[in-house]
C-alpha cells in the first residue's frame, strides 16, 4: 500500500522524463549495431561502473548455467565483459566487487549476441581494479556480509507490447508468492534463516505494458536477451505505482521465455531521482516457486552448489542447484532449503553451532536438523578442513518444512572449494541416488587426508556423528636433490632419498614423477611420527640422448607442509651405444646339409666412435666379418654362417656376443640349431579339375601338403596362373603333420574351353618341389531363343536337348527337372524379365 | 428487320419438315426388327469383350503356367507389367505369365461374347516363387471372370 500512495505522490509527468533519459542512453549502442559488424575493430577505451555478477541459469538441458560479469552504468547501461578469474582476482576475486565501482580496461568486441548478455556489445577486459565511487553512489549490498533483518522485494509484471493478453499468472498469484504465508518467499526465506531474515514488505504489482514487443528485447533465435533493456522498459513503465528506493530487490517478472534463461544477481538502476544498486533477478514466463527463491538467493549473493560431477542443477538437496523433487499443482516446484554452507555465508549459523573438526580430533557430536535452530544447541554443522586448505561441510537434513521431500533423511556433505560440491562416494554421476546419503553405521574416509566421519545414530531431531581428523604427519626430505651422471646407452645405479615424519601424526605420504625417464618402485606409504622410510629414484637413461635433464619427485600427504620436492638432476655424456638388429637365430637344418647363412645387424646409436667385436661359443658358427668400426650413427651387417659338417641329429645352441667399447657392452643373441633327417613333401590330390559354365566362379577347391620326412618341414607353394589364388603360400610342418590349402579360381576372366595350370610346392625337402596339375574347363552357356524355351514348357514343341534342359534347371531351382521356376531364373539371367515375347502364332501386344 | 423475321420463319418451317421425314423412317425401322420377334422368345446378340484371370492363394508368386479353355480366345496381354508366353491352340490357351510378383489380375484375353464366361476354365499347371524355387500349385487359385 505503501508504494501505491508514493506512486501517487510522484505523478505520471515525472516518469515521461525519466524514460526518455533511459532509452536515450542506449540509442549509441543499438545505433550502432546498426552500422554494421564493427567486431574486427578493436578499439581500446576506458569504462567506469559498478562491477555486476549476474547467475545465467537455463531451462534445463538448453544451456549451461553460469556466473557472468556486467559493468553496470550509472545510467543504467549493462555491459557485458569478457573477463578472466584471473582478472578479476585483482579486485579480490569473481564476487569480492559485486556492486562495487571499477575502472576496466579493455577493447570492444561487437556487435555479437551472446546467451544472456545485451546484443550490443562487448568488452574484452585487459585490465580492471577498484575505482572511487561517485559523490553520493549508494553502497553496494555488502558481499559476504549476514542478510539479516528486513529485505523487502518488488516484483514488477510486464508483458511484452506484441503478446498483451498473455498472462503466466494473475497478479494475485504474484502477491501471494511474495507473500508471508506458506509457500510465500517471506515465509520461506524467514525459515531458512531461522527467522533472522525476511522480505517483509515485499509485494508484486502488474502486469504493465512495454512499449516494444518481445523481439526488441529478446533474441529468440539466439536464446538471449538485452537484460539492461528489459529492467529499465519494466521499471519505466511500472514507475509511476513504485517508489523503488523502498526496496531492496526488483523482480522484473516477463509474460513470456526470455531465450533460454532466468537471471539474478544485481544491477544499477537510474529511477525516482536515484541511482541504486539493487539486487535483481529477470524472470521469464515459466518462473515458478523454486525459480524465484533460486534467483532472489543470487540476488542475496548465494552462489549454485551441485554434485561433483559436469552438471549444476543435478543436486536435489538444495535450492542453488536442481531442486526439483516437490511439485505443488498450485505454484510449481517448490523449493528446499540451502546448504549449511551457504546458510553460514549468509550468516545465519551463530558460530557455536559450527564445530570446526581440528587437526587430531576425534569427537562425536550431534547435528541439529538444518531445518531450525532447535533449542538444545546442538551443532547445525561441522567443518573438517582439508590438506589443501579447502573442506568438507556436515549437515543433517530432515523431513521438515521447505525440507518435506528431500532425496532422504540423512547426514550430507560437501567439499568447498570455490563452492560446494556435493559428496558422492559412489561417483556414478547421479548426486540424487543413494550414494550422497549418510545412514547410521555408513563411515565417509578420506584416507589422503585422515579424516573419517561415521553416522552413529539418529535422533529425535537430528544425527549423531564421530568426526576424526587425525593429526598431520610433517614432511622432511633428505636429501632434496639427487645427482645421476651416467655415460649414453645405460642406466646409472638407483639412489634413494629418506621421507621422515616429524610431526605430530602418522603421514600417509604418495610420491610421483612426471618425467619417462624417472621410475619410483615404491609410491606410497605410511610414515609413523619421528619415523622414516627410505623412497628409491631410479632413471631410466638408456634411450636418452646426451645431455642434461631435470625433474621433480613430488611428495605428498595429511602432512602441514605438503607438498615437498626432491630434485633429480641427470647428466647424460656421449658414448658408443651398440645395438645389435637380428631375427631370432632358430635355424633348422638337415644332416649333411647346411643352412642357410643369417645376417645380423650392428648399429651406434651412440654419440662417439665404436669399436666392435663379434663372437661366437660354438664352432659352428662363424662370421664372415667379425669387428669393425662404426662412426656415431653408423651401421654395418655381419654374416653368420652355419657348418653341420660332423653334426649328429640333435639340438644345438649357442651364443652370439657382440662386444664394444660401449658402456652397455656386451649384447648377445641366443642361437638353436636343430639338425634333422630330411623332411619329405606329399601333395594329395596331385591333380585338380573344375569345371564349370563361362562368368562363373567355380567353386573351391583343396590339396593337403604334408611332411612325411624327419625334422621340420619350411613349404612354400605358388601357382603359374594369375587366376588361380592359393589360401596359404607358406607354413611350416613338423614331421607327420598336414595341412590343407584352399585353391580358388577367377572364372570370369577364362574365356570357354580348357584352361591348364600348375601349382609347385617347394621346401627344404629333399625331394623338393612337388607339383599339382591344374585343369579348368569353361564350358559355353547353350544359346536360347525365347520361343523354343516358352514352347517346350508350355508343351507346344519338344524342341530342348537334355544338356540344355539340365542346364536351365542348374541356373533355376536345380530340383532335377525344368520348369516355371527354371524359365524365369533364365529370364532373369538374359535379361528378359521385362520383355513381352510372342510365342506360337500369333503377335502379342505388350 | 422485316426481312430478318421472314427468313426466321422459313428455316423454322424447314427444319420441321425434315424432322417429320426423320421420325417417319425411324418408325419403319422399328417396325421391320419387331416383326421377326412375333414368333418366338427373344434371341440376345453376341457381345465381343474381354475376360480377365485374377490370381489368389498365393504369397509372392513369381511365375505361373496356366491353361484356359473356352471357346474364341484370342489375343492374350499379360497384366500389371509381368510377361506373358502362350500357345494358343485347339480353343486351349497355354500361358506362362512371369512377373516380379503376381497377384489378382495377371492376364486378359478377348471372347467372342463376354456373357458366356461361365463356358470358360482356368487351371493351375505350374508355379514359382520369386526365388523361383517350385510353388504347389495347388495352393494357388485362378479365375475367370469378365473385365470391368
Amino acid at each position: 500500500m505503501s508504494m501505491l500512495s508514493r506512486a501517487q505522490r510522484m505523478g505520471l509527468g515525472r516518469v515521461a522524463l525519466v524514460v526518455v533519459g533511459l532509452f536515450a542512453a542506449h540509442a549509441a549502442p543499438r545505433d550502432d549495431r546498426a552500422l554494421g559488424p564493427v567486431a574486427a575493430v578493436a578499439q581500446q577505451t576506458v569504462a567506469r561502473g559498478r562491477l555486476t555478477a549476474i547467475w545465467e541459469d537455463p531451462l534445463p538441458d538448453r544451456g549451461t548455467p553460469r556466473l557472468r560479469h556486467f559493468l553496470s552504468g550509472d545510467d543504467g547501461e549493462l555491459i557485458p565483459l569478457r573477463v578472466t578469474d584471473s582478472q578479476l582476482q585483482f579486485v579480490g576475486g569473481p564476487l569480492a566487487a559485486n556492486g562495487r565501482y571499477v575502472e576496466v580496461s579493455g577493447s570492444w568486441r561487437g556487435p555479437r549476441p551472446t546467451a544472456g548478455a545485451t546484443a550490443g556489445r562487448e568488452l574484452q577486459v585487459s585490465s580492471v581494479r577498484y575505482s572511487t565511487a561517485p559523490a553520493g553512489a549508494s553502497a553496494p549490498p555488502p558481499q559476504g556480509a549476514p542478510i539479516m533483518g528486513s529485505h523487502p522485494w518488488i516484483t514488477v509484471m510486464c508483458r511484452f507490447a506484441d503478446s498483451p493478453t498473455i498472462e503466466p499468472h494473475p497478479l494475485s498469484w504474484y502477491q501471494e508468492l511474495m507473500g508471508s504465508t506458506w509457500p510465500g518467499v517471506d515465509h520461506y526465506w524467514r525459515e531458512l534463516s531461522f527467522d533472522q531474515a525476511n522480505v517483509a514488505g515485499s509485494g508484486a504489482l502488474g502486469w504493465y505494458d512495454l512499449p516494444e514487443p518481445r523481439s526488441y528485447y529478446v533474441d529468440a533465435a539466439a536464446g538471449t536477451a538485452d537484460l539492461a533493456l528489459l529492467k529499465n522498459g519494466c521499471a519505466a513503465v511500472a514507475d509511476a505505482d513504485i517508489y523503488f528506493p523502498d526496496f531492496v530487490g526488483i523482480n522484473f517478472q516477463f509474460n513470456e521465455s526470455l531465450g533460454d534463461f532466468s537471471w539474478g544477481g544485481g544491477s544499477t538502476l537510474f529511477i525516482d531521482g536515484q541511482t541504486n544498486f539493487y539486487r535483481v533477478t529477470w524472470l521469464a514466463a515459466w518462473a515458478d516457486h523454486v525459480t524465484y527463491t533460486h534467483e532472489m538467493g543470487h540476488g542475496f549473493g548465494l552462489p549454485h552448489s551441485s554434485g561433483p560431477y559436469e552438471a549444476v542443477y543435478d543436486s536435489n538437496w538444495d535450492v542453488m542447484s536442481g531442486s526439483w523433487t516437490n511439485r505443488d499443482s498450485f505454484w510449481g516446484w517448490l523449493a528446499p532449503h540451502t546448504i549449511s554452507y551457504h546458510k553460514n555465508m549468509l550468516g545465519w549459523i551463530p558460530a557455536a553451532r559450527i564445530y570446526d573438526a581440528p587437526l587430531g580430533s576425534n569427537r562425536t557430536i550431534t547435528l541439529h536438523r538444518l531445518n531450525d535452530l532447535g533449542a538444545g544447541g546442538d551443532y547445525l554443522m561441522a567443518r573438517v578442513p582439508l590438506a589443501d586448505g579447502t573442506y568438507y561441510t556436515v549437515e543433517a537434513r530432515r523431513f521438515v518444512g521447505y525440507d518435506e521431500s528431500l532425496p532422504a533423511e540423512a547426514v550430507i556433505m560437501h567439499h568447498v572449494t570455490n563452492r560446494a560440491f556435493l559428496v558422492d562416494p559412489d561417483n556414478d554421476g547421479d548426486p540424487d541416488d543413494d550414494g550422497p546419503p549418510w545412514l547410521p553405521g555408513e563411515t565417509f574416509s578420506d584416507p589422503s587426508n585422515g579424516i573419517t566421519v561415521t553416522i552413529d545414530s539418529q535422533t529425535a531431531e537430528g544425527f549423531v556423528v564421530t568426526i576424526t581428523v587425525i593429526d598431520p604427519g610433517h614432511i622432511v626430505l633428505v636429501p632434496t636433490t639427487l645427482n645421476f651422471a651416467v655415460q649414453q646407452g645405460v642406466n646409472p645405479a638407483d639412489q634413494s632419498f629418506a621421507i621422515s615424519n616429524t610431526g605430530a601424526g602418522d603421514l600417509q605420504w604418495t610420491a610421483s614423477e612426471g618425467e619417462m625417464w624417472l621410475d619410483l618402485p615404491a609410491t606410497s606409504a605410511t610414515t609413523p611420527s619421528g619415523g622414516s622410510t627410505d623412497a628409491t629414484v631410479s632413471v631410466v637413461s638408456q634411450d636418452l640422448a646426451p645431455g642434461n635433464y631435470s625433474a621433480d619427485v613430488t611428495v605428498s600427504g595429511n602432512a602441514d607442509n605438503t607438498p615437498q620436492v626432491v630434485t633429480v638432476n641427470l647428466d647424460v655424456t656421449a658414448a658408443p651405444v651398440i645395438t645389435l638388429i637380428a631375427e631370432p637365430l632358430d635355424i633348422e637344418a638337415v644332416v649333411g646339409v647346411d643352412p642357410p647363412v643369417h645376417e645380423i645387424v650392428i648399429r651406434n646409436d651412440g654419440g662417439t666412435e665404436l669399436n666392435w667385436t663379434a663372437a661366437s661359443d660354438v664352432a659352428w658358427m662363424t662370421f664372415s666379418r667379425g669387428s669393425g668400426t662404426l662412426a656415431a650413427g653408423a651401421s654395418e651387417t655381419d654374416t653368420i654362417s652355419i657348418s653341420v659338417a660332423g653334426l649328429e641329429v640333435a639340438t644345438y645352441t649357442g651364443t652370439v656376443t657382440v662386444s664394444g667399447d660401449a658402456p652397455n657392452s656386451p649384447l648377445t643373441l641366443d642361437a638353436t640349431l636343430n639338425v634333422t633327417l630330411w623332411p619329405s613333401i606329399v601333395l594329395d590330390p596331385t591333380t585338380l579339375e573344375f569345371v564349370f559354365r563361362e562368368g562363373d566362379d567355380p567353386d573351391d577347391l583343396s590339396f593337403q601338403v604334408a611332411n612325411d620326412g624327419a625334422g621340420m618341414l619350411r613349404w612354400t607353394a605358388a601357382a603359374d596362373s594369375a587366376w588361380l589364388t592359393l589360401s596359404a603360400t607358406s607354413g611350416d610342418l613338423v614331421s607327420g603333420s598336414d595341412e590343407s590349402v584352399t585353391v580358388s579360381v577367377d572364372g570370369s576372366v577364362l574365356a570357354v574351353g580348357t584352361h591348364t595350370a600348375t601349382i609347385t610346392v617347394s621346401g627344404n625337402a629333399d625331394d623338393s618341389p612337388h607339383t599339382i596339375g591344374v585343369e579348368l574347363v569353361v564350358e559355353a552357356r547353350p544359346t536360347l531363343a525365347a520361343e523354343d524355351v516358352a514352347d517346350h514348357l508350355l508343351g507346344a514343341r519338344t524342341v530342348l536337348s537334355a544338356d540344355e534342359l539340365e542346364y536351365l534347371d542348374e541356373i533355376g531351382n536345380n530340383n532335377g527337372s525344368f520348369d516355371v521356376g527354371d524359365f524365369r531364373a533364365w529370364l532373369q539371367s538374359e535379361r528378359l524379365m521385362s520383355r513381352v515375347r510372342p510365342v506360337g502364332g500369333e503377335e502379342v501386344a505388350p | 428487320m422485316r426481312t430478318a423475321t421472314m427468313n426466321r420463319l422459313f428455316g423454322r418451317d424447314v427444319r420441321h419438315i425434315r424432322a417429320t421425314l426423320v421420325s417417319l423412317a425411324t418408325g419403319a425401322l422399328i417396325l421391320g426388327c419387331g416383326g421377326d420377334d412375333s414368333t418366338g422368345p427373344p434371341r440376345q446378340m453376341p457381345e465381343p469383350g474381354q475376360l480377365r484371370i485374377t490370381l489368389s492363394g498365393g504369397s509372392s508368386v513369381g511365375a505361373v503356367v496356366l491353361t484356359v479353355t473356352g471357346s474364341g480366345i484370342t489375343s492374350p496381354v499379360a497384366s500389371g507389367g509381368a510377361s506373358l508366353y502362350h500357345d494358343l491352340s485347339g480353343g486351349t490357351l497355354r500361358a506362362a505369365v512371369v512377373g516380379a510378383s503376381l497377384s489378382g489380375e495377371i492376364l486378359h484375353f478377348t471372347v467372342p461374347d463376354v456373357r458366356q464366361v461361365a463356358s470358360y476354365q482356368v487351371s493351375v499347371q505350374q508355379a514359382a516363387g520369386n526365388d523361383n524355387q517350385p510353388v504347389a500349385a495347388g495352393g494357388i487359385s485362378a479365375e475367370v471372370a469378365a473385365a470391368p
